[in-house]
């Protein structure tokens, strides 16, 4: 599935220079939930963990390239194999990442093996039930991108947070209420 | 790759403690290296300042 980033990893980096406002707002949206320094799962190429000032963790080569150039700290390694000690990481962030992985339940178990008692974990996605979920559920097959991702829904992101407790919420519009939805989790 | 990393980076696959071998570095970071768990015995390679923790046959 991580293919397609390594290919257009420049293509996909275009997309927020185009969308600067939508980014920006983001960005905001996940700050509210991060107080701690992060690891980003599924960092791609660096802008999000730049803001956040995250090391940044991503399975594509040429996606890492581009993020160390923008002076991002970064590890190449898989979300369902995460080379971290146990109980050492404070806090992990996962933005629209979740719906590319393959096992995403294996990828936040490891998540929880690799958190410190009471760290917490930031998941952020694009609801499958969310007005820009469907459009981009209708856009799969143009896009290089949204044709290999699984959106959730929050109820399905909730269940996967099943070890967890759910202590907080961010959300944001984009074309209708919600569309960027973050959830902070506690591992306790 | 910071030195500073390797309080929290563990083999991927028993997440067990790893040995660093440096062949290139800077003022701030490991350019070139390895890092080696002793337990799997597998080497991840550090290469233009990244760290690759993917287990050899997802590479």
């Amino acid at each position: 599935m991580w293919k397609v980033f390594e290919e257009r990893a420049e293509e996909y980096d275009r997309w927020y220079d185009k969308n600067r406002d939508i980014f920006r707002a983001e960005v905001n949206c996940v700050k509210r939930l991060i107080k701690k320094p992060c690891v980003e799962i599924g960092a791609g190429t660096g802008r999000f963990a730049l803001e956040l000032n995250a090391v940044g963790l991503d399975i594509s080569k040429e996606m890492l390239k581009i993020a160390r150039r923008r002076g991002v700290e970064v590890i190449r390694g898989d979300a369902s194999l995460l080379p971290f000690k146990r109980e050492s990481v404070e806090c992990f962030v996962m933005i629209v990442t979740l719906c590319f992985l393959g096992n995403p339940q294996k990828a936040i178990e490891e998540a929880r093996v690799c958190l410190k008692k009471n760290g917490s974990i930031v998941i952020c996605i694009v609801p499958a039930d969310s007005t820009l979920g469907v459009e981009y559920a209708e856009k799969k097959r143009d896009s290089p991108f949204y044709s290999v991702a699984h959106f959730y829904s929050i109820n399905e992101l909730v269940k996967l947070l099943d070890n967890f407790e759910i202590t907080d919420m961010s959300g944001m519009e984009i074309k209708g209420e919600n569309d960027f939805l973050c959830v902070k989790a506690v591992k306790r | 790759m910071k030195r500073s990393l390797l309080d929290i980076l563990a083999c991927p696959v028993c997440k067990g403690d790893l040995e660093l071998v440096v062949y290139e570095e800077n003022e701030e970071e490991i350019l070139e290296g390895k890092l080696i768990c002793k337990r799997c015995n597998i080497d991840y390679p550090i290469e233009e300042g990244i760290p690759n923790m993917l287990p050899p046959e997802l590479r």
